[in-house]
């Protein structure tokens, strides 16, 4: 059989009728199909990286996180002062041209920019490790007993359960009321111990589906270790819905953090967070700078959304929804 | 049906014990304590933290101590409050508040929302849709605290438009206290106008993250049913466009929204705390608060415990609106 | 195959106005990679009364042939050029209202999938009454009356009951005669069915092709029927089109297409149905795949799996009228 020449399609009068970015979006991914002649067979991840690139909003998502953590690391070394300077005569100054004063000072006269530099890193730090604690956990309770499934899985699934309706934000202020606070260690424990059961539900009855495949069972029947058929073969598999609801976990935990130093419960001076900023400005608000609040505030919008934009991303990139389903 | 609403009453039933020792074990070991504040100061004060333990019954073994709390839960007795009141009574003094800045701000929150939603939904790619995409990913990213902060120092201190905080004026008479007879004899506009005036901007403050998981959920809902082949087969059949929206897209997008009524709940209950906390708002959430800084564990334990009651009952109520609006889902 | 004398007598082209034409339809889909072309250039008529039938594999552009006259394609999908006359109307060219009024009234249509066709969360009695409604100023009650009528009329047992159930109260065969039910609700002029049988067990497959057959003689309604099976096709239309690659292969009646078929693409098709007494016997299948819709192959696209292709074949042929009155897409017949 001769090999056909390739028609080129696509031509100029062929365009759709509506604007190319919602034609894009509206447009079906044919390298999907089975049927398809493909000239070279696209690899899995080649593919996601492929839907993550045609997504703006990861992308801006992600550039926006990469610089959020270069202020994390190098921030101290740009702010104009530390944290345990002080000057009382600056104090209050609404923002100007000046990179001390970019965004403000503080009635005691702390630079805001200041709060902003060193801030990023325990947002960062908190929702980055409570997520890596949550995910672990998650994921042992979750693949032992969707693995296991019989009673082992019914003891899991009733813990999980508790830990499903214990009341997060209520149960987060108490205990680090009473564990006390100041301790960023404790709050990424308490953040992971309550948080993980969600993951682990989603990890189980993905285990459960994977465990009736075939590529499952002939592990099984050619003696592969259990340990090693689920966190060699199965793992793999659920990762990315792992991935996908670990991410926007970062962003819950980077406000429940912000919630309770705002509710003073959290960290305390001398450590710097955007949420103690904002809870040091509530009992100034009478005095009108509104310089003092906002900054800390709109750091902590930024950070979240960033978060998001590249959750919603890796969901549409991984294609986590049809996975599930 | 009966058998499937016992069977999961009695489900609830065993995570609620559950809880409740999580709860009573959170509370007596971590480190702090009601009568922990006098302790170490003096040999005076250390006497008087004895005094505190001893009347407050901490002194007894853990088990016994859970055991009496359980029970008089068994029997309505919720306890007496470290401020000297029945927990029970303190609960029905703060619920109302409580009460009227959620129901308010979730049927604003569904108002506003659905309608959002299926809109974009129907305008997908659309300018609007754009908009209300980016505006919905702000909404689920707003830090509550900062939002009510902002608010409060915009339109109660600057513009001066609404009180800063509390629920009412002092003037005003208490707008529920279990009878109406105290507030005959005042203009009901007036005191509804006041109560409307404190409740705008905390109401608002806790619906905005509603509003932006709502409405997402809800066009994600819509434009899933609006690919479904019955669609379709409404379009072919010649119906007009309003009828097949309403009629047959409508009620299959709103029928996940049912469940999500009651995972909202406990989203809800977080931001009510931290949501009074900012406006003084005098309900349990704002209690609770102030009770974690008193050490007053049965409020506490009332308060951990009335939360997850209301979350099992929500989901178990969602379940079976599901099967009342879905002829397909049968329980037995 | 038999086939009564008089239908296999008939010539596709009559006589007389037709209710359908197709002139030059395209129909294309934006995708990541570029516009794929579903429908490139199909003309054809439907006269009144008559059963006409769409066979080919999937891909062909048969279903989206069928969805384009009901103005059904929506996005990623659209049709760039192209007229459909139907009573003298070009369809295209009809605005949405004038469009909706023609729909379940002149032009019905039965899907594939009868589950997912129906809403599940409305009976189908229910379902069926709204189409009365849609189109005729009646009642509730006079609507309902008609939906029990037409649940007797496709062969539903106890209608009265059954117009109170619910979709997933009945099984496959029975939701395909509610479609059916529901297509006939106002007597339209054209019914379409795409794929009607596919998704059902080849006994119910029958009773629905039964019930289709008699439904003609009772109701006169020109049929299209859209389908993979050729053997359908043969048993229950006068004229059959051979799609392929989006264009038209091979046009003509019934009994032109099985007993004598000019397109290599419509003989590999009848080479590929078992036959009965055939045992023992290797069942030819037409090698190759069908091309990806990216990479159709310029000129004839069956050309890169056509056992007799020739260097010409990289050009395009013309959709021939030969001396019989059918028409071949292919190059062994120009001239």
């Amino acid at each position: 059989m001769q090999e056909p020449d390739i028609e080129v399609t696509g031509a100029l009068s062929d365009q759709a009728p509506w604007p190319m970015s919602a034609a894009h979006a509206d447009a079906v991914i044919l390298d999907e199909t089975e049927d398809q002649v493909v000239a070279e067979p696209i690899g899995q991840w080649t593919l996601v990286w492929r839907r993550f690139i045609r997504h703006r909003i990861a992308l801006i998502g992600g550039v926006m996180l990469i610089l959020l953590i270069l202020m994390a690391i190098f921030g101290p070394l740009l702010s104009p002062e530390s944290p345990l300077s002080f000057n009382y005569f600056a104090g209050n100054k609404a923002p100007e041209l000046n990179w001390r004063y970019l965004m403000g000072t503080d009635a005691q006269g702390h630079a805001i920019i200041m709060y902003i530099l060193y801030g990023a890193r325990i947002s960062l730090e908190v929702g980055v490790f409570a997520t890596v604690l949550t995910s672990i956990i998650g994921v042992l309770v979750g693949s032992i007993g969707g693995f296991f499934g019989g009673w082992v899985d019914a003891v899991m699934m009733r813990l999980t359960d508790v830990f499903l309706t214990l009341p997060f934000l209520p149960l987060l202020i108490l205990l680090s009321a009473y564990t006390g606070g100041g301790n960023i260690t404790f709050v990424i424990l308490i953040l992971g111990l309550l948080s993980w059961s969600p993951t682990a539900r989603l990890v189980r009855s993905y285990f459960l589906s994977l465990r009736s495949q075939e590529f499952v069972q002939a592990a099984q029947a050619l003696g592969v270790s259990s340990p090693r058929i689920m966190f060699k073969h199965m793992l793999p598999n659920a990762l990315s819905v792992v991935i996908v609801s670990s991410t926007l976990n970062v962003a819950g935990f980077i406000i429940a953090e912000a919630a309770i130093d705002f509710l003073g419960v959290g960290i305390h001076t001398p450590n710097v967070s955007w949420g103690l900023a904002l809870a040091n400005s509530e009992s100034y608000i009478a005095d009108g700078n509104w310089w003092w609040p906002l900054f800390p505030g709109l750091a902590l919008l930024i950070t979240v959304l960033s978060v998001n934009f590249l959750g919603d991303g890796l969901r549409d990139a991984l294609d986590v929804r049809a996975k599930v389903e | 049906m009966t058998t499937y609403v016992i069977r999961r009453l009695l489900q609830s039933f065993i995570i609620l014990i559950g809880l409740s020792l999580v709860f009573f074990l959170i509370l007596h070991l971590t480190p702090g304590g009601p009568c922990n504040a006098e302790e170490a100061q003096s040999a005076q004060s250390a006497a008087m933290a004895k005094a505190c333990v001893f009347r407050l019954g901490l002194n007894q073994p853990l088990p016994v101590q859970y055991f009496k709390w359980i029970g008089g839960y068994l029997h309505g007795d919720f306890g007496m409050s470290y401020l000297g009141i029945p927990v029970s009574s303190l609960i029905l003094q703060k619920l109302p508040a409580t009460v009227l800045l959620m129901l308010t701000s979730y049927l604003l929150q569904q108002l506003i929302a659905l309608p959002l939603g299926m809109f974009s939904a129907l305008r997908q790619y659309s300018f609007f849709d754009h908009v209300f995409t980016f505006l919905s990913y702000v909404g689920l990213s707003m830090p509550t605290f900062w939002l009510g902060l902002m608010l409060i120092y915009g339109f109660a201190v600057n513009l001066n438009w609404f009180p800063t905080a509390g629920v009412q004026s002092a003037t005003m008479p208490i707008f529920w206290t279990g009878s109406w007879f105290h507030l005959l004899g005042h203009d009901p506009a007036l005191v509804l106008g006041d109560l409307a005036k404190h409740l705008i901007l905390p109401a608002i403050t806790l619906m905005v993250i509603g509003i932006a998981v709502d409405s997402r959920f809800m066009r994600a809902s819509m434009l899933e049913v609006l690919h479904q082949d019955y669609i379709r087969t409404a379009k072919a059949k010649g119906l007009k466009t309003r009828r097949i929206i309403l009629k047959h897209a409508l009620r299959n997008a709103i029928l996940p929204i049912v469940t999500n009524v009651a995972l909202f709940l406990p989203a809800l209950i977080g931001g009510a705390i931290i949501t009074e906390t900012i406006f003084s708002w005098a309900g349990l959430g704002y209690a609770f608060f102030t009770a974690i800084q008193q050490s007053d564990y049965p409020y506490l334990q009332s308060f951990l415990m009335l939360t997850a009651l209301a979350v099992l009952l929500a989901n178990l109520l969602s379940d079976l609106a599901y099967a009342w609006v879905d002829p397909r889902i049968r329980y037995d | 195959m038999a086939l009564e004398t008089e239908q296999a007598q008939r010539a596709p082209r009559q006589e007389g106005t037709p209710l359908l034409q197709v002139k030059d339809l395209h129909t294309n889909f934006q995708t990541m990679d570029g516009v794929v072309k579903a429908v490139d250039g199909v003309s054809f008529d439907i006269q009144p009364g008559a059963s006409v039938g769409i066979v080919g594999e999937s891909g062909s552009g048969k279903s989206v042939t069928s969805l384009s006259i009901m103005r059904l394609v929506e996005r990623p999908g659209w049709i760039p050029s192209g007229s459909i006359i139907f009573q003298g109307k070009d369809l295209l060219k009809l605005d949405d209202e004038q469009m909706r009024r023609i729909r379940g009234e002149d032009i019905a249509m039965v899907f594939q999938e009868p589950m997912s066709a129906l809403n599940p969360v409305y009976t189908v009695g229910d379902q069926v009454a709204e189409i009365v409604r849609a189109h005729h100023r009646v009642g509730k009650r006079a609507a309902w009356a008609r939906a029990v009528e037409l649940f007797k009329l496709v062969g539903i047992p106890a209608a009265d009951r059954r117009v109170h159930d619910y979709p997933h109260n009945l099984s496959g065969g029975m939701r395909q005669r509610v479609m059916i039910a529901m297509a006939l609700a106002n007597d339209p002029d054209l019914l379409i069915l795409d794929e009607p049988t596919t998704a059902l067990d080849v006994t119910i497959q029958a009773q629905i092709l039964d019930l289709v057959r008699n439904l003609r003689e009772r109701v006169n309604t020109a049929v299209l029927l859209i389908t993979h099976d050729i053997g359908v096709v043969a048993e229950m239309c006068d004229e059959i089109i051979v799609m392929y690659g989006g264009k038209i292969m091979e046009h003509g009646t019934t009994h032109q297409i099985i007993d004598d078929p000019k397109h290599p693409y419509t003989r590999g098709l009848l080479a590929a149905i078992p036959a009965m007494g055939m045992k023992g016997q290797r069942l030819t299948v037409i090698p190759g795949t069908v091309p990806s819709p990216l990479r159709m192959p310029s000129g004839c696209p069956f050309r890169t799996r056509c056992p007799n292709v020739m260097d010409v074949c990289s050009n395009y042929p013309t959709l021939k009228t030969l001396d019989d009155g059918r028409q071949v897409y292919c190059w062994l017949y120009e001239r």
